[in-house]
């Protein structure tokens, strides 16, 4: 079935209104500050199905489809500040226009919007408070109350951040606070994780209730010649089989799921070294989690060299883990992670085969960069390589027997006055220990090119591919190309043409091209009246496929039609 | 009655995108502490006084690295009058290592400060776009906020730092 999306968007961003509050009481005279984004998008319809669309305001749309329906979006952030306090919420809200048809006589939605755990007033509108917190900051302690982020260490025992690039914004309601005494900082956070519900970026569909897990940890650090730092976290998760919401307070009274220890050293200026070195234990006890055994336990090591010999700068990563992605088992199905372990990967080039060594059980390896400082700030090559060998043949894995991945890389960046050049390359081999497998591996190049011209006009060459090779697997899928490249005019600090060009015969890949099966081009005007807006003008398609950010990866739709969009901060 | 709803919740929308479009800048900037990539401790309040540039970036973000030279060179030039670039880098706690290297390679002398747990990011740029600069003024109020980067844009920031620096609204 031919599959189209054609959208339309308008969207604007910024921290946008500034007043002072006006009165006597505690508030008076704090500034506010206000932050809208909104998209409006036009879908078509997927579905070939009989039914008459609902006489309403739509009809003057003849070429809208029974089953076309418009997505709109909206998130307004308001923030209080007054001296060190502040108040934030974030209100978010999703609204289908258009969404309803009639079919044997009986009105009926085209996409549900949410699904029937959800109590909202409205079939085709949702909104809620997504954040709220308040903050207090003294000269020693600096307390959160309501939504807030956490990391400890290298993010191996808990990270949840906000990750907008691939759409997640996973927080956690409850209370933190952090204790500088002297040379100690003490963190302490508390609370329910908090999914991000109404999606910004793509389509929502079935929105399900918020899934309340509950996170405690604590990490203490002190700053003397050497940095050391301990942590803890606990994590009691809902089960699916759970209504959401319905008793979260709940997970603090029952027996945790997991706990997760370790520990952190960093020096810096060792012998002109900066050392950083982290190790964790897993304590895992739900049975989703250990297979149905009593309990099992997970590890990783993570270390870090850096030197700066010279024009050199050398940096030596390295890592080993085992078990330790079973601490996702709960929130994989809800697109987010509350830890992981650094992946030494480059994300750019990370292919389905590729995120099965992020997400590995057993895993350890190392990752050396060399790069060479030419000419500070102006001309940096580089050299990278890094040797993998996964043991996990579990999961994602596309392989039945252990894997040495071997990547080389090599690259420079280079800008002088309004020439700029960035270049990236390398060769990806993930061998099989048992030779009848074969060998996966993957050529790529990515580089961007931006060229002064004559006058205020410049030209910018973007280009990214990979060529990947299948070994020998179950699934035995084909080799296959991928590249997303675009030339761009620069005409003056105000216009910008575009033109995109992405090409993709990955079998894995859920999207069509608008111009062949494999082939998507679009078109993009860009203007930027000034230097806080950006107007942007969209026609064409892009495909889809899977985007890394901070160690997690997420696979996103392609996308097919027009958009109108503008973001600024006033 | 929901068409009603939907096309109150639209109206709202535009009138805030709207109303927008017609304030300024001048709200205070809200004080945080972090460490930077020595360990130490640094607060935005330690600034005041001075015209401060708040740029977040990340060590995957490209246009980010091709402004960072030009921000050096402004800290540089015009650190005698009152300026400051504070440098926040937004990576996720597990690329903290990539952070001071790159800094190195490039030899800034800007302050770079770690936003491991992206709470002043969330605070200052609840979209994370980046880069994105936040220039405030020497009484602590955010005078003007800068959306990405290409090439050329440094040269419209350094006016706005340079008539902040003489005074200038």
């Amino acid at each position: 079935m031919h599959r189209s999306l054609i959208a339309l968007a308008l969207m604007g961003v910024g921290p946008a209104q500034a007043f002072e509050l006006w009165g006597t009481g505690p508030l008076a005279g704090a500034s506010v500050q206000v932050t809208h984004d909104m998209e409006l998008r036009y879908h078509t319809s997927v579905v070939e199905d009989p039914g008459r669309r609902i006489d309403g305001p739509f009809e003057i749309f003849p070429w809208m489809d029974v089953h076309d329906y418009f997505e709109q979006v909206g998130r307004s952030n308001i923030q209080i500040t007054k001296d060190s306090l502040s108040i934030g919420i974030q209100i978010d809200e999703v609204a289908l226009f258009s969404n309803q048809y009639v079919l044997d006589g009986e009105a009926t939605q085209t996409t549900p919007l949410y699904t029937d755990a959800i109590q909202a007033p409205f079939d085709d509108a949702y909104f809620l408070v997504e954040k709220l917190f308040v903050k207090k900051k003294w000269n020693q302690v600096e307390l959160t109350l309501g939504d807030g982020y956490a990391s400890f260490g290298r993010g191996i025992a808990l990270n949840i951040v906000k990750n907008t690039d691939i759409d997640v914004d996973t927080s956690i309601r409850g209370a933190k606070g952090v204790f500088r005494l002297g040379d100690v900082d003490l963190t302490t956070v508390t609370g329910i994780t908090n999914q991000q519900q109404i999606s910004q970026d793509n389509p929502n569909l079935a929105i399900s209730p918020n899934t309340a897990h509950m996170v405690t940890g604590v990490r203490a650090e002190w700053f003397g010649p050497v940095t050391l730092g301990a942590h803890g976290v606990v994590y009691k998760f809902a089960r699916p089989t759970e209504l959401a919401l319905a008793t979260p307070i709940s997970r603090y009274g029952s027996d945790v799921d997991a706990a997760v220890y370790g520990a952190t050293i960093e020096a810096n200026g060792v012998l002109g070294l900066d050392l950083f070195a982290e190790g964790d234990v897993y304590d895992y006890s739900a049975l989703e989690m250990t297979d149905g055994a009593d309990g099992l336990m997970g590890w990783a090591a993570y270390g870090s060299v850096a030197a700066y010999p010279g024009k050199v700068v050398m940096l030596l990563e390295a890592k080993a883990t085992k078990d330790t992605e079973r601490i996702t088992t709960f929130s994989t199905a809800e697109g987010w992670e509350p830890s992981s372990v650094p992946t030494l990967e480059y994300e750019r080039v990370i292919t389905e085969d590729g995120s099965a060594a992020v997400n590995s059980n057993d895993i350890m390896g190392a990752r050396l960069r060399v790069d060479y400082s030419a000419v500070p700030g102006s001309l940096t090559p580089y050299v990278a390589a890094s040797v993998l060998i996964d043991n996990d043949t579990e999961g994602l894995h596309f392989n039945d027997s252990p894997e040495t991945i071997l990547h080389p890389m090599t690259g420079v960046e280079y800008s002088a006055g309004h020439y700029a050049v960035q270049l990236n390359a390398g060769h990806r081999i993930d061998q099989r220990q048992d030779a009848a497998e074969g060998a996966d591996s993957m050529s790529h190049a990515d580089a961007t090119i931006h060229i002064p011209l004559f006058g205020d006009e410049a030209l910018e060459i973007d280009i990214d591919a990979k060529q990947f090779n299948w070994g020998i697997n179950e699934q035995q899928q084909a080799d296959f190309l991928e590249m997303a490249n675009a030339a761009a005019w620069h005409h003056g600090d105000e216009w910008i043409f575009v033109f995109y060009q992405d090409w993709t015969d990955n079998p894995l890949i859920q999207s069509e091209g608008n111009i062949g099966d494999n082939l998507y081009g679009a078109l993009e005007v860009q203007h930027k009246p000034s230097t806080n807006v950006t107007l942007k003008a969209f026609y064409g398609a892009y495909k889809a496929g899977i985007r890394c950010s901070g160690g997690q990866c997420k696979s996103l739709p392609g996308f097919e039609g027009g958009r109108v969009s503008m973001n600024g901060v006033f | 009655m929901v068409q009603f709803f939907i096309r109150v919740i639209q109206a709202i929308s535009v009138g805030v995108f709207l109303a927008g479009g017609v304030a300024v800048a001048g709200e205070a900037a809200p004080d945080f502490t972090l460490r930077d990539i020595n360990g130490q401790q640094v607060s935005l309040s330690s600034f005041k006084g001075k015209v401060v540039l708040l740029n977040f970036w990340a060590t995957w973000c490209g246009p980010c690295k091709l402004e960072m030279p030009h921000l050096d060179k402004m800290d540089r030039e015009l650190e005698e009058k009152g300026f400051e670039v504070i440098s926040i880098s937004t990576d996720d706690a597990r690329a903290s290592s990539k952070v001071k290297p790159l800094v190195k390679r490039g030899g800034y002398g800007f302050t770079v400060l770690l936003d491991k747990e992206t709470t002043v990011v969330s605070q200052y740029n609840p979209a994370k776009t980046l880069p994105y600069n936040v220039l405030i003024d020497r009484t602590g109020a955010i005078h003007k906020v800068f959306q990405g980067y290409n090439p050329g844009d440094e040269v419209e920031l350094r006016a706005e730092v340079e008539s902040l620096l003489e005074g200038g609204e």
